[in-house]
C-alpha cells in the first residue's frame, strides 16, 4: 500500500488535471461520477476503511482528503463517496444490490417541519430537504425516529414514490435537492441500538470532514489573498507592505493555522477523545471561517467582489460548509451543556 | 524543573513531551505555578546553545533544581518592542566589564539571584551588532532594585511582580559574558523565540486549569442560553489550543533549536483565548465584578478580577500582538516591506 502522502499527492494531481475548467463548475452525470470515483480510487485516492466498523480507523485519512477537497474546490459528492457509503458498508447487513461496486448513498435526513417521516412495513413516508447529488445516488439512507427508536431505512434510488425536486443554490460543489418519498419502498438496515451507533460514527466523522474541508478552504484563501497582495500596487507600493494589509493577512492566517492544527490533533489524539475533538473542529471551522474569508476579500479590495478572481468560489462553500452538519450556535451550546454535565471537570 | 534539559546539568534529560505531560499533571493537581519560568525556558537555553561549558556547569544545576531563581534584563525605558535600542552599556575594563544604565519589567528581582542583561559593547556598530549578553550577579555593589506597581496592586505577586533595576557602575568578571562580544541580538532572539514553544505548552495547561476551577466554582447555579453557549465556545478555543500545542510539542521534538514564524501564531492564540477566559469570568460575576470579595454564590471574584487584569497583559508582554503579527507577515507569509 502506498503511504498516505503519496495517495494524496497523486489524487492532486488527478484532480488537478480533471478540474482544469475555467472555474464552471461540471456538472458531472451519475455515470461520470462513478467512473471519476473509480479513476479516483485507482489513483489512491483514500476513504473510511469499509472493513473497519469504526470511523476513527480512518481520522487521518478523512482529514487529509478533506483539506485537499476544500482547497481544490471539488465539485464531487466526497462525503456520501468516501465517509458515509463506506461507514455504512462497515455497519450495516442487507443492502441493495445498487450499493454494491461503486455505487453510492446519500444520507437525506427528514425535515423536521415537512411533517413526521413515517416508515410503515416497508413503505418510507418523508420529505428531506437539501440532499446532496440525489441525483446521482444509487441509494438514499433515511434515518426515521419513531415511537420504539431510531430505524436507518436504505431507498433504492430506482424505486418509484421518489420525486426529486433541484434547489438552486451559489455553491459549485453541493448539488442540494428536495427529495420526497411517498410510501416509496424502504429496507431497514440498521434498528435501534446499531441505528444509534451508526449515528454516533457518521455524525463525527462528518463533522470532521466538513471541519477539515473549511480548513482547506481557508488555506487556499489566505494564499490568494497574501499572493494579491504581493502583486497590486497603490501610493506606488505594493499593498502587502502596508503594516495594516499585513497584520489583517496575519490575523487571518493565523486563524486558519489554528483549525488546522486542531482538525490534525482531532486526527491523532487518543480514540476516546475523538468524537469530541471533531464537533469541537467543526465548531471552530463555522466560527472563524467566514472571518477568514472574509478577511481575504478586504485585501483583495473590489476585485474580490467580483468573478475575476476565484475567491467568491470559497466564500460560498464556506458558507455551505458552515451551515452542514450544525451552524456554530447549535454545536456552541450542545458542547456547553456537555461539558457543564460532566462530573468531574478537570481533564 | 528541567525536565527537558540534560541530566549533567541537572536536568531530567527526557523529551519536550514530557515537559509537557508534567506541566498538565501539575495543573490538574492544582500545584501553585512555578516562579522560575524566565529562567528555565529562556536562560537555560541560551545558556545551553550560547554559554561556554563552564558556565553551564555552574550555572545551570541551581537554576534548573530551583534554588537560584533568574530575571530577564531585557526591556529598557525607550527600549520595549523596539529591543535593539537598549542603551545600557558594558565597557571593557581589563578582566571585567562595567555596566551603566537601567532595566524595566524585570520580573522576580525580589527573589532573584542572577539576571540575564544585553548591555551595548559596541556603541560604534551598527543597532543590532553592538550588543552582548551578560550573567550578573544581583548581590554585586551598584546593582538597584525598585518596584514598579501595576494594576493589579499587589495581589498578583510575585507571579507578575516587576521592578526597574538600576546599574551604577557595576563591575562584572569578563567570565560573566554568554556567548561571543557583539554577538547578543542573535542569542536574545533565539533565546526569546525559543521561550515561547515551553510557555505556550505550559500556559495552555494553566489556562485549563482555570477554566475547570471555573466550571467548579459555577456548578449548580443557572445559567442562560447565551452563558452556555460560551462556555461552549470556550471548551472549543481550548481544544483548538491543545491542537495547536500538541503541534508545537512535535515541532520541536523534530527540529530542536529552530525558531519557526508558528511561535508567535502560538503566542497570539493562547493570549487570544486567555482574555476570552476572563472575560468569561467577568460576565459570570455579574454585578460582583470588579469587587474585592467573595460573591453569596461562593465565587472569589477578586480573584476573577485580577485574573481579567493580568491576561491584559498577555498580549504587551514577550512581543505585542502587533510585533507577532509583523513576524508572521514578514516571516510566516512572506509578504513584500516597506
Amino acid at each position: 500500500m502506498r503511504d498516505l502522502a503519496t495517495r494524496i499527492a497523486q489524487t492532486e494531481d488527478f484532480l488537478t488535471r480533471r478540474l482544469a475548467h475555467d472555474r464552471v463548475a461540471p456538472s458531472w452525470s451519475i455515470s461520470e461520477i462513478r467512473s471519476l470515483w473509480d479513476e479516483l480510487r485507482s489513483a489512491g485516492c483514500p476513504r473510511v476503511d469499509p472493513a473497519a466498523p469504526d470511523w476513527r480507523a480512518s481520522r487521518t485519512e478523512i482529514v487529509q482528503l478533506f483539506s485537499l477537497a476544500g482547497r481544490m474546490l471539488v465539485p464531487l459528492p466526497l462525503r456520501e463517496l468516501a465517509v458515509f457509503t463506506p461507514l455504512l458498508h462497515a455497519l450495516a447487513h442487507g443492502l441493495p444490490d445498487s450499493l454494491a461496486d461503486e455505487g453510492f448513498a446519500v444520507l437525506a435526513v427528514p425535515t423536521v417541519d415537512r411533517g413526521r417521516a413515517r416508515l410503515d412495513g416497508g413503505a418510507l413516508t418523508a420529505v428531506c430537504d437539501l440532499v446532496p447529488f440525489a441525483d446521482a445516488a444509487s441509494a438514499f439512507v433515511v434515518p426515521v425516529r419513531g415511537d420504539d427508536g431510531l430505524v436507518v431505512s436504505v431507498v433504492d434510488a430506482t424505486v418509484s414514490g421518489i420525486t426529486l425536486e433541484p434547489r438552486s443554490t451559489y455553491d459549485i460543489c453541493s448539488r442540494p435537492t428536495l427529495v420526497s418519498f411517498d410510501a416509496a419502498p424502504a429496507v431497514a438496515v440498521l434498528e435501534h441500538a446499531a441505528a444509534e451507533t451508526w449515528w454516533t460514527q457518521i455524525m463525527p466523522a462528518g463533522r470532521l470532514a466538513v471541519a477539515a474541508e473549511t480548513s482547506g478552504a481557508l488555506a487556499s484563501s489566505c494564499a490568494q489573498a497574501v499572493e494579491y497582495a504581493s502583486q497590486r500596487a497603490q501610493f506606488g507600493r505594493l499593498i502587502g507592505s502596508f503594516q495594516a494589509v499585513q497584520h489583517l493577512l496575519a490575523g487571518i492566517a493565523s486563524k486558519a493555522y489554528t483549525l488546522d492544527a486542531l482538525c490534525e490533533e482531532a486526527a491523532a489524539c487518543a480514540p476516546e477523545a475523538a468524537d469530541g475533538m471533531a464537533t469541537s473542529a467543526k465548531a471552530y471551522a463555522a466560527e472563524i471561517g467566514l472571518e477568514v474569508v472574509e478577511g481575504a476579500l478586504q485585501a483583495h479590495g473590489a476585485i474580490g467582489y467580483t468573478q475575476e478572481r476565484p475567491l467568491h468560489l470559497y466564500l460560498k462553500r464556506v458558507i455551505t460548509l458552515n451551515a452542514t452538519l450544525g451552524v456554530a450556535r447549535e454545536l456552541r451550546r450542545e458542547i456547553g451543556m456537555q461539558r457543564l454535565s460532566k462530573t468531574r471537570t478537570l481533564p | 524543573m528541567g525536565v527537558a534539559y540534560p541530566t549533567e546539568f541537572g536536568g531530567r534529560g527526557l523529551t519536550l513531551l514530557h515537559q509537557a505531560i508534567c506541566n498538565e499533571e501539575l495543573v490538574r493537581r492544582r500545584a501553585p505555578t512555578a516562579i522560575g519560568g524566565p529562567g528555565v525556558d529562556v536562560v537555560a537555553p541560551m545558556l545551553i546553545q550560547f554559554g561556554s561549558r563552564d558556565q553551564c556547569a555552574r550555572l545551570l544545576p541551581p537554576l534548573l533544581s530551583g534554588d537560584e531563581l533568574w530575571s530577564l534584563g531585557f526591556s529598557e525605558p525607550e527600549a520595549g518592542s523596539d529591543l535593539a535600542a537598549v542603551a545600557t552599556t558594558a565597557e571593557r575594563d581589563g578582566d571585567e566589564f562595567v555596566l551603566n544604565g537601567c532595566k524595566i519589567w524585570t520580573g522576580f528581582a525580589a527573589f532573584a539571584k542572577r539576571v540575564l542583561v544585553i548591555a551595548r559593547t559596541d556603541p560604534a556598530a551598527a543597532k543590532h551588532r553592538g550588543l552582548s549578553c551578560f550573567a550578573v550577579d544581583f548581590d554585586l555593589p551598584g546593582v538597584d532594585r525598585r518596584t514598579l506597581h501595576e494594576m493589579t496592586g499587589e495581589s498578583n505577586a510575585p507571579i507578575t511582580q516587576f521592578y526597574r533595576v538600576f546599574f551604577n557602575g557595576v563591575r562584572v568578571p569578563a567570565d560573566a559574558l554568554i556567548g561571543e562580544v557583539n554577538d547578543g541580538w542573535r542569542c536574545v532572539l533565539w533565546s526569546l523565540g525559543r521561550e515561547r514553544g515551553p510557555f505556550v505548552m505550559r500556559r495552555q495547561a494553566e489556562l485549563e486549569g482555570h477554566f475547570a476551577e471555573l466550571l467548579d466554582v459555577i456548578k449548580g447555579r443557572t445559567l442562560t442560553e447565551s452563558q452556555v453557549e460560551e462556555i461552549g465556545r470556550l471548551s472549543v478555543l481550548f481544544d483548538a489550543l491543545r491542537g495547536q500545542a500538541m503541534r508545537t510539542t512535535r515541532r520541536m521534538a523534530e527540529r530542536p533549536g529552530e525558531l519557526f514564524p508558528e511561535d508567535s501564531m502560538d503566542k497570539l492564540f493562547y493570549v487570544y483565548v486567555d482574555q476570552q477566559l476572563h472575560h468569561l469570568g467577568l460576565e459570570l460575576l455579574g454585578e460582583y465584578g470588579g469587587t474585592r470579595m467573595v460573591t453569596p454564590s461562593g465565587m472569589d471574584a477578586h480573584k476573577y478580577t485580577v485574573n481579567y487584569m493580568y491576561s491584559r497583559a498577555g498580549s504587551i508582554y514577550s512581543g505585542t500582538d502587533q510585533i507577532q503579527k509583523n513576524i508572521v507577515a514578514r516571516r510566516k507569509l512572506g509578504l513584500p516591506g516597506a
